[in-house]
């Protein structure tokens, strides 16, 4: 993936960087389920909303924020929305975390209420501003919900205790919080039974559930008005279809999405689309963007990087063993004891995108039973004879029933797959590399060019942390730094470190 | 006048029987039948009820809906207990025909906390049936562990083992893990917390104006997610063999379907 990708990055926009007069229109959430999530989020009560990267969780937890006070200054609740994104924050546990946690909740909640939230100035402890938040609930006669976005992810466990410990601590009559995790995270400390003391609620998009052809097709005439116009299409494509191949192919994650959208019109430029073009679009995916997306992620695991080449066997194994099958299923069976083994591999995978858990237990032909995931039609594409998406493949795989699932069962060729024993590192290694690992890449599309990281090195910023810890100020006052640049600096550090 | 009929707003016109029939199942002409009976069309005009709320105020539904959606968990409640436990609900059917003094209360009366959920909470756990445990010392109630394990377990593993995945209700029930060992676990949480939460519009606990109150998206939210669980434990405990009033998995299947499409207070 190189700059044709990095030249669309205004369709590519995380919804947190996302100013409010584009949000309504480059989000929507018309289908049911969307509505469903969205009133868990403004209601009270405790919510984890999960699900992998790029699969909307900021988008839901700001357009619930949205439906909220301030926004909405009628609204019987008020919103504050939170990105746990701030770089001591990784480095920090224990107490210091704790009272990191506290200030982040008293700006953002000054900073939402402005002169309503002038005497809201507790002490960054956790017992003081649980008091403050009901005090001030009080004072505005209203409930207040928090929303906590990228609270928890793989690399970072061991903050996750404080994190919870605090959601529980700050939850009360009058104060509901809902934190955004990723799949994966399975230690929520002793306090918290994750069930119980919230309710999850998982973002899965799925081709197997009524509505998503509708839901990508909608999604890609905001994001692509004009583009896929129906003329442009080939026999045996309509722009409902397109958006579902597209939509499967990424495993219904909307980040992927429009990576594909934007890879397909850069494959087509203009002309018409087929699926030779299609192929192409899937196949670049495949190698630009998703085989990458491992490498990029792998500093940022903390103590599971060493899982990130095991996650590469484990995708090769699955995607080699799939392909070559003549019936293309997209589906894998995996025994139980097995995914429980690789399960932070597998996680890897999921949160990258090269797989995506529909079921957690199902009977296998050989006995015993194993969950069954759903494979990214990109990387499986790579795979399968002559690697072409034919008419009879997109029919199968759109229109046909779903075919059986592969089995890897306890004796298959995951049964041989080794794990290293985990780092020792409790931070991601990700903050003490040098900024040349931010340059432009296949990973990084939105690199630093090399002018840029010389005139960072030179005003003393070395390491990615050095650049993560500089202020805005810092970064405009260096030569050759301009704001734009600032934006563009914040940007590829959001991807860097940050799951 | 227009004689032309008038098209059925798909709103208002949204199956009600689906989720009383997976709760009740398809009474048999017998005397828990009957029971079962009133029950399906108690819980179809409170559903009904619910549906009426929709063009009210917001503070139309504060006031009403906690008292309806109680009523629903109760009524659900009364009616899983009754496939279960036949011989409860006979007994106070028994009693109720004799003569039923409404100004006193009956000691005999299905208690939410004790028949639907156990008693004490802090006592749930793995149940265990040894050499001296006495059929009496066990947690009748339907959502306990003696249910759970007998019962509900084998129900949800045959539940799991369904060749259907094409709605969304569906595909999250089976992504759940562990998903036959927690099933009950999590549903007793959740319908816990909605009935707590609907008994304090009931009881009108509240004496002040304050920011602590029941708002119409809270109580949409708890009304949707109990809907959502009284359906799955209606379709569960169509896997419960003994159970009376049993109807074809297909139907189940579909009326299970029909529930996730409804839109009881959007």
């Amino acid at each position: 993936m190189t700059n044709e990708f990095a030249s669309h990055s205004e369709l590519i926009l995380a919804a947190e960087d996302c100013g409010p007069d584009q949000f309504d229109a480059l989000h929507t959430f018309s289908t049911r389920n969307d509505q469903r999530i969205l009133l868990n989020l403004v209601a009270h009560g405790p919510v984890l909303l999960r699900g992998g990267r790029g699969t909307g969780k900021s988008a839901f937890m700001i357009a619930a924020a949205r439906r909220l006070d301030p926004v909405i200054p009628s609204a019987s609740a008020v919103g504050v929305y939170m990105s746990l994104r701030h770089a001591p924050l990784l480095k920090s546990t224990g107490e210091a975390y704790g009272r990191l946690l506290c200030e982040i909740i008293i700006r953002s909640v000054r900073d939402t209420l402005g002169v309503r939230a002038s005497e809201f100035s507790p002490e960054p402890t956790i017992d003081a501003v649980q008091y403050a938040m009901v005090r001030l609930s009080t004072a505005l006669g209203k409930r207040i919900v928090l929303f906590f976005d990228d609270a928890a992810h793989l690399g970072r466990e061991a903050s996750l205790e404080e994190f919870f410990d605090t959601y529980r601590t700050i939850s009360s009559s009058s104060v509901s919080c809902k934190a955004a995790i990723y799949p994966g995270v399975t230690r929520f400390g002793v306090r918290f039974d994750v069930y119980n003391d919230a309710t999850v609620i998982d973002l899965l998009r799925s081709e197997e559930l009524p509505g998503f052809n509708e839901t990508f097709h909608e999604v890609m005439n905001s994001r692509f008005p004009g583009v896929f116009d129906p003329g442009r299409l080939g026999r045996g494509l309509s722009t409902e279809s397109l958006a579902g191949i597209l939509g499967q192919a990424v495993l219904g994650n909307m980040r992927g999405f429009v990576f594909a959208g934007n890879a397909l019109k850069t494959q087509s430029e203009g002309g018409s689309i087929g699926f030779p073009e299609l192929t192409a679009s899937l196949l670049k995916l495949a190698s630009d963007y998703y085989w990458p997306l491992l490498d990029e992620i792998r500093p940022k695991l903390g103590k599971y990087a060493p899982m990130v080449p095991v996650a590469q066997e484990v995708a090769s194994h699955v995607f080699e063993e799939v392909g070559q099958k003549p019936s293309n299923p997209r589906d894998i069976l995996i025994y139980r004891e097995l995914d429980e083994r690789l399960s932070k591999p597998l996680q890897i995978l999921e949160y990258a995108g090269f797989l995506a858990r529909r079921e957690a237990s199902r009977a296998m032909k050989s006995g015993g039973r194993g969950a069954r995931y759903a494979l990214n039609l990109c990387t499986l594409l790579e795979q399968t004879p002559g690697a072409r998406l034919t008419k009879e493949l997109f029919e199968r795989w759109t229109a046909g029933p779903r075919e059986e699932a592969v089995q890897f069962h306890r004796t298959s060729s995951l049964a041989a797959v080794t794990l290293p024993p985990l780092s020792d590192q409790t931070e991601p290694s990700i903050l003490n590399e040098s900024i040349d690992k931010l340059r432009v890449s296949k990973a990084y599309p939105y690199g630093l060019t090399e002018h840029k990281v010389t005139a960072l090195k030179e005003a003393g910023i070395v390491t990615v942390g050095d650049l993560a810890e500089a202020t805005d100020e810092r970064l405009d006052g260096i030569p050759y730094v301009g704001t734009a640049s600032v934006a563009r600096i914040r940007n590829v550090l959001g991807q860097a470190i940050w799951m | 006048m227009s004689t032309e009929p008038v098209a059925a707003d798909p709103k208002v016109a949204a199956p009600t029987e689906d989720l009383s029939l997976l709760l009740c199942g398809d009474p048999p002409a017998s005397p828990l039948g009957e029971v079962l009976v009133y029950l399906r069309e108690s819980i179809d005009r409170t559903l009904d009820a619910l549906r009426s709320l929709r063009e009210r105020s917001e503070n139309d539904v504060i006031t009403f809906a906690p008292f309806l959606s109680r009523s629903l968990l109760e009524l659900a409640g009364t009616a899983l207990c009754g496939r279960i436990h036949p011989m409860r609900l006979l007994a106070i059917r028994d009693v109720q025909q004799k003569g039923y003094d409404l100004s006193r209360r009956w000691k005999i009366a299905l208690q939410w906390s004790g028949d639907v959920l156990p008693a004490d909470e802090s006592k749930v756990r793995e149940l265990k049936i040894e050499d001296e445990t006495s059929f009496g010392s066990l947690s009748m109630a339907v959502l306990g562990p003696t249910c759970d394990e007998l019962l509900w377990r084998p129900a949800v593993q045959a539940l799991v083992d369904l060749d259907d995945r094409s709605t969304r209700w569906l595909a999250d029930l089976l992504s759940e893990e562990p998903p036959v060992v927690k099933f009950v676990d999590r549903r007793r949480g959740i319908l816990r917390g909605a009935y707590s939460t609907f008994s304090k519009g009931v009881h009108q606990e509240r004496i002040l104006a304050s920011a602590a109150h029941l708002d119409a998206s809270t109580i949409k939210s708890q009304l949707a997610r109990s809907v959502q669980v009284l359906a799955e434990l209606g379709l569960a405990s169509q896997f419960i063999g003994h159970s009376p009033g049993l109807i074809s998995l297909d139907r189940a299947v579909a009326s299970f379907k029909s529930v996730e499409t409804m839109e009881i207070l959007p």
